[in-house]
């Protein structure tokens, strides 16, 4: 053993106090961290110094972790239903008892010649390799992480529009930014990395232009506040470029060399999107949008991002696509202060590397419903109920909560605790959730500081290719066991070939994944991190193409053409209600987060409560008047779907005619601290979907907002 | 000249992300409910949509003639040599006539210790050779940390360079803490 | 994101019990009433000073730690105030078992030192204008005065021993002139800072209205004033004694409590209270 890792061994078993290298994970950010141990426990969290993307800094969320780890409410063992699903009932088994029961059901079915019937129902892990090879291993394609419910409209534009999934905005180096939907200053992925560099975008000059119908944080900071109509960025954008193209304000050289289709869109697009036509439809002025249009084109270079204030609507694809389109046609893409992209250095396939299975996924991935995304974890449930394509055994949730992340998750709810749909559910989880609470079987995992995870991270805004090693910062508490160490430690004892593909331990695994990165594994160890010494490299389209079919940026996709859909973007407005159903929910109710608080998996911190302990429904002044409704008091809001009790608070930082709820609250389960605070958004808001983005449009509910009589 | 610390909080960069209010009473130990360091949410403020929201960081503000050590009955608080008000906790008895004297209320009891607690720009992480983690942590990059007795020091030349202003600057405590307007 | 309250019933008790205590001395030895009475008025006023001083150290987070308070006399009211009452308390123990013209005369000095300083430890916090007035100690003066009058009334009834004829008139004299002073106190509050204004408002018209119109005015000013005026009975001079005690604590308590600081930016008013 070398000397780093037996000074780490010593600082777990509490023989030396010491900082202790690893990764956050109160967000998908996964900031590197150095936690601080004395005998043997984590008593504080701060950024590391090293990490390229947060160098020291941590959000409210990262220094409130460590009371995941002490949380009394964990789950400490393996539990097993007794009684009905969902009644509540628990008796304590062995980890032995627990995992030979599945291993034996997954066997079956392995036998059987059934396998596909395991659903693996995931989500932002950080460990998904591993999962995916434990489903790939066992025989099974139906392995889903969570990206329907999160930014897919996003990434699948991306995808065909350049072949890339996921670019970053390069605020750092911009001179003019336009954020559309997303809030920066709070969220987004990685927030951290991102809200200081924007932060000193601003000190160094660049220019800051908000679209939000709510005021937050980011446009408080802004030069300009746009409030506009929800779902309709889409105008606003092609407003835009119908300026910047009548003007003649785009890049010419890269238009004409890089980009696909550009003389079909204007001339069948851009005639029916001038800002005049636009203007009344978006809520912005004609002048306005031109203004905006023109600085963005005349202050280079410029970066339009955004988020789910535009991907989670209906036309959350198309609208992506038309962002990214603004962007190509200043030629910011993967330019210096554009959309940009960090290589993820390739960890080292460990062999055997196991086959994907060749069955279709039940989430109807790939089939005309769903032709370009994948993992839509909203369709997953409903899928099991219907037995379409095939029936479903087992499944097993682990990192995700259908029953409180997903819209109407009464569906959800439904399936999960239907012996007939779903004969057996296992939930891995280190706390007890809304979606654990209807498992046959419990197995507690252990918090973020207690395991191991080797990241190679493709979203670094220095744009350098870098490693992150998350590891135990403390050793497991009471019976806890790691994610990794569970799917292991299953896949021996169900066999039958599976037990070649986990013969490593994990840290034996993660050292072979390391091997051949050109990182060292000791300097990870001591680093949390390690940097590429490779140069940020930009405008690499230009060596190979784009790895979209055209080998161009697609303003024009044969790809959706084929398929049957629009092959340019446009504005498409979201599908408009009936006028009687316009008359009974007079508001459009948006969704949003806040900067102390995470999905779901925050609101059992004390630290961050007592900053942000429940949520509202915003509001505002002249819509509370007219209703009748006050500051602070309760209200329900309803929908079609449903309706919650929630307090309204009252704030001119809301567009009229709109209403907002944050998500984080309304718990049912998870602990006595995090129940029964605010409401969960979900219960209200219908699932609606943008299919070819595969994304829940959860900013497309209309409701209505009640003072009890 | 010795070592004045001391601090300039830009409002304009301060993005109200309340990483310092947490990092503080993480790494200070500063029970629930009580904050040594908070950022006061100042808005949203005016008329849809012409509206404006900032944070204001607000600590101890280290002030040069500071009314908590001159209430203090056991001189338990003192200014330290560079300049750091400090509370020993060996001396302090918790009558808390220096939380009633504070004007900026940046002193609170910690019900654990039974002892009053402040913000002393991390005293023990300075020891081992580390920023206060609210410089550190800082999101924004807001927070500038120094000497201001050196007019070299980064903190002193952008105090002297964005005008920065003390926090009610009427009542002549002369805080080494000092804000630049949002 | 407040923080929690800093001082209690417990300082508010203690501000009342110093001051009354105080002040029965004072009423007794300096208004030359005889010895039974001002030696039993001396053992009161210590009683009630060294309760108000136990609740004084009850509070302290510390409390073992209590003696280490004398140590700073230069600059902090509560060491010289410490002081004071450790002065009082013993010249007060040796006036009840030694009488003598000089004890009574240190024991004077002391008692007025405690029930004025109490004025003094709030008047001097600049950063709370609700206190930081020369008009505090004053107010807090007579203020013990006259629930030391009313203090002595009881204690005179209840040995059974004759009425001085001058403690009638002087606690009625009394009773006027803190009620110009709390009168004119509020006046200048009002007209004075803002979070002054505020904390006179949230005394006349908000939180702790019912202590100052009921507590201190109703029951502490003018039916005493009344009582004593229009019902000559003793039995109406020990009611109205009683009442006097309730209307100082009253007046202890929302003087304490409304000693709000200026608001930073972003705090609300809950946030600056005491």
């Amino acid at each position: 053993m070398s000397d780093i890792h037996s000074r780490y061994e010593a600082i777990l078993d509490g023989k030396l106090d010491g900082y202790v290298q690893s990764a956050c994970l109160q967000c998908v950010g996964n900031c590197g961290i150095s936690v601080y141990v004395e005998k043997g426990r984590a008593v504080s969290i701060e950024g590391n110094l090293l990490d390229p993307n947060n160098q020291g800094r941590l959000c409210a969320k990262g220094q409130a972790g460590l009371a995941q780890v002490y949380d009394p409410e964990r789950n400490r063992y393996p539990v097993e239903r007794v009684g009905e699903r969902g009644g509540g009932q628990w008796r304590r088994i062995s980890w032995k008892a627990a995992l030979t029961k599945i291993a034996t059901r997954l066997r079956g079915l392995r036998l059987a010649g059934r396998p596909e019937r395991l659903v693996f129902y995931g989500g932002r892990n950080m460990m998904s390799g591993y999962t995916t090879r434990f489903a790939h291993a066992f025989g099974t394609p139906n392995h889903f992480n969570h990206d329907s419910l999160c930014a897919n409209s996003r990434t699948v534009a991306c995808s065909v529009s350049m072949g890339e999934g996921w670019p970053l905005a390069d605020y750092r180096h911009a001179r003019y930014i336009l954020l559309l939907g997303t809030n920066r200053f709070e969220t987004n992925l990685p927030y951290l990395g991102g809200a200081w560099r924007l932060a000193e975008a601003l000190e160094n000059g660049a220019k800051l232009v908000v679209v939000d119908p709510r005021f937050n944080l980011t446009a408080a900071k802004a030069h300009r506040w746009l409030p506009i109509t929800p779902g309709t960025d889409g105008a606003l954008v092609m407003g835009m470029i119908h300026t910047i193209v009548e003007e003649n304000l785009y890049d010419r050289d890269f238009v004409a060399e890089w980009t696909e289709g550009f003389p079909e869109f204007v001339a069948r697009v851009l005639p029916s999107h001038s800002p005049e036509a636009m203007a009344p439809l978006c809520g912005v002025a004609a002048e306005t949008i031109r203004e905006v249009a023109r600085d963005f084109a005349g202050t280079q270079p410029a970066v339009a991002d955004w988020l789910r204030g535009v991907c989670a609507h209906q036309n959350g694809f198309q609208t992506s696509r038309a962002v990214l389109t603004l962007n190509a046609l200043v030629g910011n893409i993967d330019r210096r202060g554009g959309l940009c992209f960090t290589r993820a250095l390739p960890l080292t396939p460990v062999a055997p590397v196991p086959a994907v299975p060749s069955q279709p996924k039940v989430d109807l991935s790939g089939t005309p419903t769903y032709p370009l995304a994948q993992n839509l974890q909203h369709a997953v449930l409903p899928a099991v109920a219907r037995g379409d394509p095939y029936p479903v055994d087992t499944v097993i949730c682990y990192h995700a909560s259908p029953a409180y992340a997903t819209p109407q998750p009464d569906a959800q709810v439904a399936v999960l605790r239907d012996p007939e749909k779903i004969p057996f559910l296992v939930s891995i989880d280190p706390f007890y959730g809304e979606t654990s609470h209807y498992a046959d079987i419990i197995l507690p995992e252990v918090t973020y500081l207690e395991r191991w995870d080797l990241v190679s991270w493709p979203y670094g805004f220095e744009f350098r290719p870098y490693l992150f090693l998350r590891k135990p910062a403390v050793r497991p508490l009471e019976e806890a066991r790691q994610g990794r160490d569970i799917i292991r430690d299953l896949a021996l004892r169900i066999g039958d070939g599976m037990e070649a593909f986990f013969a490593d331990d994990i840290v034996a695994y993660l050292q072979k994944e390391v091997t051949g990165t050109g990182a060292d594994w000791n300097e990870l160890l001591e680093n949390g991190v390690f940097q590429s010494p490779e140069p940020r490299s930009t405008g690499r389209f230009r060596a190979g193409g784009f790895a979209t079919p055209s080998g161009k940026f697609e303003i024009y996709s044969r790809t959706l053409a084929e398929n049957g859909h629009a092959p340019l973007p446009g504005y498409q407005p979201i599908p408009q209600p009936t006028a009687d159903i316009g008359r009974q929910y007079p508001f459009h109710l948006i969704t949003f987060k806040v900067n102390v608080h995470n999905q779901s998996r925050t609101a059992n911190l004390p630290l961050l409560l007592e900053i942000a302990g429940e949520n509202c429904v915003e509001i505002n002044p002249v819509d509370a008047a007219r209703i009748g409704v006050t500051d602070g008091q309760m209200v329900r809001v309803r929908s079609e779907s449903g309706a919650v009790r929630i307090k309204a608070r009252v704030t001119a930082g809301i567009a009229p005619g709109v209403v907002a709820i944050s998500h984080h609250f309304g718990h049912t389960q998870y602990g006595t601290v995090a129940r029964g605070r605010g409401a969960n958004p979900n219960l209200v808001i219908t699932c609606f979907e943008d299919r070819l983005g595969g994304m829940v449009a959860y900013n497309d509910t209309l409701v209505t907002v009640e003072a009890p009589a | 000249m010795p070592e004045r610390l001391g601090m300039l909080i830009d409002l304009k960069k301060c993005i109200s992300c309340q990483a310092c209010t947490v990092a503080c009473k993480v790494h200070n130990k500063v029970p629930l409910g009580r904050f040594v360091n908070r950022v006061l949410k100042v808005g949203p403020e005016g008329n849809f949509p012409h509206l404006g929201y900032y944070g204001l960081p607000a600590a101890c503000m280290q002030c040069t003639d500071p009314p908590c050590v001159d209430v203090c009955p056991t001189k338990a608080s003192a200014i330290a040599p560079n300049g750091v008000i400090m509370i020993d906790d060996k001396k302090c008895v918790g009558c808390r006539y220096c939380m009633a004297a504070c004007p900026y209320g940046a002193r609170v009891f910690n019900e654990e210790r039974r002892v009053v607690q402040k913000c002393t720009f991390c005293f023990e992480r300075r020891e081992r050779g580390r920023q206060p983690i609210c410089v550190q942590t800082c999101v924004g990059g807001a927070r500038y940390f120094g000497d201001l007795n050196d007019p070299q020091a980064e903190v002193s030349r952008l105090i002297h360079e964005r005008h920065a202003e003390n926090l009610l600057p009427d009542l002549n405590t002369q805080p080494g803490v000092f804000y630049c307007r949002p | 994101m407040g923080q929690p309250q800093t001082w209690d019933w417990k300082v508010a008790g203690y501000l009342f019990l110093a001051g009354a205590g105080a002040g029965a001395f004072l009423v007794a030895v300096g208004g030359n009433l005889s010895l039974s009475l001002s030696r039993a008025a001396a053992l009161l006023g210590v009683c009630l000073v060294g309760v108000g001083a136990c609740l004084l150290i009850g509070d302290l987070g510390i409390k073992l730690r209590f003696w280490r308070v004398l140590s700073n006399p230069t600059s902090s009211w509560i060491s010289i105030g410490s002081w004071l009452i450790g002065l009082f308390m013993s010249s007060g123990t040796i006036y009840f078992f030694f009488p003598g013209a000089t004890l009574a005369w240190v024991g004077m000095l002391a008692a007025a030192g405690t029930a004025t300083y109490t004025g003094v430890l709030l008047g001097v916090v600049k950063a709370r204008p609700f206190w930081n007035t020369p008009l505090l100690p004053v107010l807090f003066l007579v203020s013990a005065l006259s629930t030391g009058a009313a203090l002595i009334t009881l204690l005179t009834a209840w040995m059974g021993l004759p009425a001085a004829p001058w403690l009638r008139r002087d606690t009625f004299g009394l009773l006027i002139l803190e009620g110009l002073l709390v009168f004119l106190y509020m006046l200048v509050m009002v007209q004075s800072t803002a979070t002054a204004a505020r904390s006179a408002r949230e005394v006349l018209r908000g939180r702790w209205r019912f202590w100052f119109w009921l507590g201190t005015v109703s029951a502490g000013l003018i039916l005493p004033s009344a009582i004593l005026t229009l019902a000559p009975g003793r039995s109406w001079g020990e009611l109205s004694a009683v009442m006097v005690l309730a209307g100082g604590a009253s007046l202890r308590w929302w003087m304490l409590r409304a000693g709000a600081r200026r608001a930073l930016p972003g705090e609300s008013w809950a946030d600056v209270l005491i």
